[in-house]
């Protein structure tokens, strides 16, 4: 029994799912990845030829599992890695920033505290009025 | 494909090496020793032999040993 799905790149054999794939679409460390995720629920075999075209057999561990269904969870999941490995390498630069900060964090010159900043202006000062102040602006309300 | 197939109580596996690193089916085939005798020839494709100790499940043998270097190839690339 074999049955093709409309790209034509997914076999559906007794036992066994094929699925081709391109690997200029699809680089072999996204299909590494995807095919290590399937693990759990698959048997996985790869061949065919890294420059052309690599076939992956898939085969279910379980009887319950819906062939055609894991098919698809693969063909999800290489587009998952890719998205991923896609994101990686435009976040490269950030996180290399990021970790490059957090791991100078306690070289850096501590912060100086409040009283160590200069106040020429007198701006820090908080301004209170005095009691005979408010006493005087009472009488003058009454 | 018929990359794995039973002969004489053994099972036989045949893996490319463009997909397959000989390092990790090496490794892999280390690791599989206590599940019987192995035996490993690389020409244009690699020939990795099992003669499990158990003559149970030999073909199941043959799909972890392929699932074992597959991870072993993701998680120490």
């Amino acid at each position: 029994m074999i049955e093709e799905n409309a790209l034509k790149n997914i076999e559906l054999h007794e036992g066994f799912v094929l699925i081709s794939v391109n690997p200029k679409l699809y680089p072999l460390s996204v299909i590494y990845a995807a095919a290590y995720a399937m693990l759990d629920r698959v048997h996985v075999i790869i061949d065919g030829d890294p420059e052309t075209e690599i076939l992956v057999e898939l085969r279910a561990k379980s009887k319950d599992e819906d062939l055609k269904e894991i098919a698809y969870c693969f063909n999800d999941e290489l587009i998952n890695y890719s998205i991923y490995t896609i994101q990686a390498a435009r976040n490269k630069k950030l996180r290399e920033t990021i970790v490059e900060n957090a791991l100078r964090g306690n070289l850096r010159d501590s912060i100086p505290l409040e009283a160590d900043i200069a106040d020429p202006e007198g701006i820090k000062k908080v301004k209170t009025p005095r009691k005979e102040e408010i006493s005087d602006k009472k009488e003058c309300l009454s | 494909m018929n990359n794995v197939k039973i002969e004489d109580n053994k099972v036989i596996i045949v893996l490319n090496p463009l997909l397959y690193p000989i390092e990790k089916i090496k490794k892999a085939a280390l690791d599989f020793e206590k599940v019987g005798k192995i035996n490993v020839k690389q020409d244009s494709s690699i020939k990795v032999t099992i003669a499990p100790k158990v003559a149970v499940g030999i073909n199941e043998i043959g799909f972890q040993f392929c699932d074992y270097i597959l991870s072993l190839i993701q998680t120490r690339l």
